[in-house]
C-alpha cells in the first residue's frame, strides 16, 4: 500500500496523461485492446517508479515510458517500421481534432460494437457494457446483477475473444486503423 | 493520403530524449487526442493495488543506500555458500571418518581441517592455471 498522497498523486497523472498515453499506443500500434493494455502498463511503469522520478518534466517522462513500451510490443511483433498517420511529423495543418481523427475513432467504435455482438452470451453483454459504453466493473455488476469477480473475469474473457477477432480481420499492428481519407 | 512510416530510430530517439518526448507529445496534442476508455482509470487503479506491483513499487521506493545494504547481503551470501560449497566436501568425508571405529579416528581439529581443505582447493587451482598456461603456450607457439 502506498500513502495517500502517492495515491493522489498516481490518480492525478492517470487523469491528466491517460489519453495523451492512449492516443500515443493506438497510433504506434492502431489496435485498440493492445493500446488499453499498453496504456495500462505505461502507468504501472510511472507508478513503481514515481518515487525516483525527479519532478521535472512528467509529460516527457510518461511520454518516453509509452513509447518504450510500444516498442517493445511492435518489437515482439516482428515490425521495424511504425504506421502512423500521413505528415504525422512535418506539417501541422490543423489545430485540434480534424475530421479525420472523428472519423476514425467513430469507426473503431463502430467496429468494436460489431465485434462485440458477434461473442455469445454472456460475453456479448458484458462486452458492449465494457467496451462499448464504457462502464465500470461496479457499474456492470449493479445493472447485471453479478457478481464483480463475475464480471472482470467475463470482462477478460471476451476480451481475449475480440482481441481474436481482431487479428483475423487483420487490425493487429495498425493495418486499418489509419486508413482514412 | 499516403502514409508515411516511423523509422524506428526516430521512435528509439523520442524513447530516449525528453525533449524529443516533449516535442511528439505536444504534436500530437496540437493534433487532437484520442479519448481514453471511462474505465480505463479504474482498471489501472484496481492493477496497481495487485500484490505484485505493491511490492515492486515498494522495493523501487526503498532509498539508494538500503538498496546497496540489500544487495551487498545478496552478494554476501552468495560468496559464503560458495565457501561453504568449496569446503562441504571434505566435511562430509571427515564426518565419515567420524564414524569410523574408534581405533582408527584421529582427532583433528576444525582449524586443521579448513587447512586441508583450503590447500586442497589452492593445489587444485594452481594445476589447472598450469595446465592452461601451457596450452597456451603451446598453441601460441604453433
Amino acid at each position: 500500500m502506498f500513502s495517500i498522497q502517492a495515491q493522489e498523486q498516481f490518480e492525478y497523472l492517470i487523469d491528466k496523461y491517460q489519453n495523451l498515453v492512449f492516443t500515443i499506443c493506438f497510433r504506434l500500434t492502431g489496435n485498440y485492446f493492445d493500446s488499453q493494455d499498453l496504456t495500462q502498463e505505461t502507468f504501472l511503469s510511472v507508478y513503481k517508479h514515481l518515487s525516483r522520478f525527479d519532478g521535472r518534466n512528467e509529460k516527457a517522462w510518461i511520454t518516453r515510458i509509452a513509447t518504450n513500451k510500444c516498442i517493445d510490443y511492435l518489437k515482439r511483433a516482428g515490425r521495424s517500421t511504425y504506421p502512423t498517420e500521413d505528415e504525422f511529423f512535418l506539417q501541422l495543418k490543423t489545430r485540434g481534432p480534424t475530421v479525420e481523427e472523428n472519423i476514425l475513432e467513430q469507426e473503431t467504435k463502430t467496429q468494436l460494437l460489431h465485434y462485440c455482438r458477434l461473442l455469445k452470451e454472456p460475453y456479448r453483454e458484458i462486452a458492449i457494457l465494457y467496451f462499448y459504453d464504457e462502464l465500470g466493473f461496479e457499474e456492470i455488476a449493479r445493472k447485471t446483477g453479478k457478481n464483480i469477480k463475475t464480471v472482470q473475469t467475463q470482462v477478460y474473457r471476451s476480451k481475449a475473444m475480440l482481441k481474436k477477432f481482431y487479428q483475423k480481420e487483420g487490425y493487429g499492428h495498425g493495418k486499418k486503423a489509419a486508413t482514412t481519407g | 493520403m499516403e502514409k508515411k512510416q516511423l523509422p524506428l530510430d526516430e521512435l528509439t530517439k523520442i524513447a530516449a530524449d525528453d525533449y524529443a518526448a516533449y516535442a511528439f507529445a505536444a504534436r500530437l496534442e496540437q493534433e487532437g487526442l484520442m479519448e481514453a476508455p471511462k474505465n480505463l482509470k479504474e482498471s489501472i487503479l484496481l492493477q496497481s493495488q495487485s500484490p505484485v506491483v505493491s511490492a515492486e513499487h515498494t522495493l523501487y521506493k526503498t532509498s539508494k543506500k538500503l538498496t546497496l545494504f540489500y544487495y551487498s547481503l545478496k552478494v554476501s551470501f552468495a560468496v559464503l555458500s560458495a565457501l561453504f560449497f568449496l569446503f562441504a566436501g571434505g566435511f562430509v568425508l571427515d564426518l565419515t571418518k567420524a564414524s569410523a571405529p574408534s581405533s582408527q579416528r584421529t582427532e583433528i581439529t576444525w582449524a586443521q581441517q579448513l587447512s586441508e581443505q583450503s590447500k586442497n582447493a589452492g593445489e587444485k587451482i594452481r594445476t589447472f592455471s598450469e595446465n592452461l598456461i601451457t596450452l597456451e603456450v603451446f598453441d601460441y607457439d604453433k
